[in-house]
């Protein structure tokens, strides 16, 4: 499997960004700001436009139609989950809520096994990030994408992509970009 | 209750309470008498034009006027609601209106069939009178918190798309949230002691000559009715409002994710 990025320009981007990630690889997106960084991830995802070039997976182009076919091959752990404000006005989401979800309903999943990943991730527990990884990682689907990982869990993800998946991350943190087979400065 | 049946003397003894009031306003309080004397004009020019359509309805006494009518009231309806809700969302207003009319219609025609013996233009006029002034209440509240919950979670709107969920799924939490608030005015109203105060509909009922019971049954036929409508026309509203919202890509229009 590859996923293709030729020449796409999105907004608030200074250039265009050409890559291709493979299974069995990392590859780490680099520079710019975390905003951008995000927003590169959110264009993988198909959620945002692109003013030029395009973005394929094994060829299919992600385009705003295909994108939900697309992503149903796709994990992805966001850098947090909730806004500044969003819990105090609104219920704080879960983040074992995608496990609700009729195309999740046969990942298998107990606390006791999501307790055992966070562990296998190696990094904080308290951090929110650990357990968005450990959701991401058992929904089990070949592309994972991370957005801004803990350093201590860099060695988790590497072993990730060893075993076969294509892992995307976004990262400044030294140890991130010392175990990324591929790095993409933006 | 006819016109003949009002005293001329308790209606002047009336208006000489509100410049009793109005004056003694004057003396302590300018601003809130001419706030008191703004809404007693505002409230007798909309009477003035409330009895000339509801008198033409009575006298012509056609289904075809008091259904064009009812068309009218709900239009205006849905627009009046937009303008409440102050969400600036303009593209709204054509799943406002199907939800307006949605809402209106089930419940209105229900309420009319439940009273069929004494159903006639001017009380499926009434009827919609009370339910689009119900509605004027509930749907802007419930499209704000709608529209507010879709920008403000858009982190995990965004984490259960990318995951797996589909568009419905992903909204639902809003949706939920929307309905939530679309019943409370029904709610809030019910849920104070109803024993020495009960509805104003229900003095209504009583003052126009309606035994007690029936008043009774009457009251309760509305609060359902008004129950159900908000719950049909916030659902039918949202169900069509993502091309309204939602860009090609099943993000908020005009809202930047963080």
């Amino acid at each position: 499997m590859v996923f293709e990025l030729n020449e796409v320009l999105t907004e608030g981007a200074a250039r265009t960004l050409s890559m291709m990630a493979e299974e069995g690889r990392m590859t780490c997106l680099t520079g710019g700001t975390a905003e951008l960084r995000s927003r590169w991830l959110r264009v993988m995802l198909g959620f945002e436009p692109t003013l030029t070039g395009f973005v394929s997976i094994d060829g299919e182009p992600l385009t705003a139609s295909a994108a939900p076919t697309l992503r149903q091959l796709m994990a992805y752990a966001p850098a947090c989950l909730t806004s500044e404000g969003e819990v105090v006005v609104y219920e704080a989401p879960s983040v074992q809520d995608v496990f609700n979800l009729e195309t999740n309903r046969e990942c298998p999943i107990s606390n006791g096994i999501l307790s055992e990943e966070m562990r296998r991730v190696g990094a904080d527990a308290d951090d929110v990030r650990t357990r968005l990884i450990a959701v991401a990682v058992l929904l089990n689907r070949p592309i994972l994408l991370i957005d801004n990982p803990p350093a201590a869990a860099a060695l988790y993800l590497a072993r990730q992509a060893r075993q076969g998946k294509m892992v995307i991350v976004c990262s400044q943190e030294s140890k991130v970009l010392e175990v990324a087979d591929q790095i993409v400065e933006l | 209750m006819q016109i003949s049946d009002i005293y001329i003397g308790g209606v002047v003894l009336l208006l000489a309470l509100l410049a009793g009031v109005m004056a003694l306003f004057a003396y302590q309080d300018a601003k809130t008498m001419h706030r008191i004397g703004r809404v007693a004009t505002l409230l007798a020019g909309c009477m003035a034009v409330v009895l000339a359509y509801t008198w033409t309805i009575l006298r012509l006494n056609s289904w075809i006027v008091a259904v064009l009518m009812v068309l009218v009231m709900i239009v205006a309806t849905a627009w009046l609601a937009l303008l409440k809700s102050k969400t600036k969302q303009h593209r709204m207003f054509l799943p406002m209106l199907a939800g307006v009319a949605a809402g209106a219609l089930v419940s209105g025609g229900v309420i009319v069939l439940g009273i069929y013996q004494m159903a006639s233009p001017l009380i499926l006029v009434a009827v919609m009178m009370l339910l689009c002034g119900h509605l004027l209440d509930a749907l802007p509240k419930s499209l704000q918190t709608y529209v507010s919950s879709l920008m403000h979670t858009q982190n995990h709107y965004i984490y259960m798309l990318a995951n797996g969920a589909t568009l419905k799924e992903a909204l639902r939490p809003s949706l939920l949230r929307a309905l939530r608030t679309s019943v409370i005015p029904s709610l809030k109203g019910q849920s104070t002691l109803l024993v020495i105060a009960p509805p104003a509909v229900f003095g209504g009922l009583l003052l126009g000559g309606a035994s007690p019971l029936a008043a009774v049954v009457m009251t309760g036929m509305l609060f359902v009715a008004m129950l159900a409508e908000s719950v049909i026309a916030t659902w039918v509203m949202i169900a069509l409002s993502h091309n309204s919202l939602l860009d090609q890509h099943g993000m908020m229009k005009g809202v930047e994710a963080k």
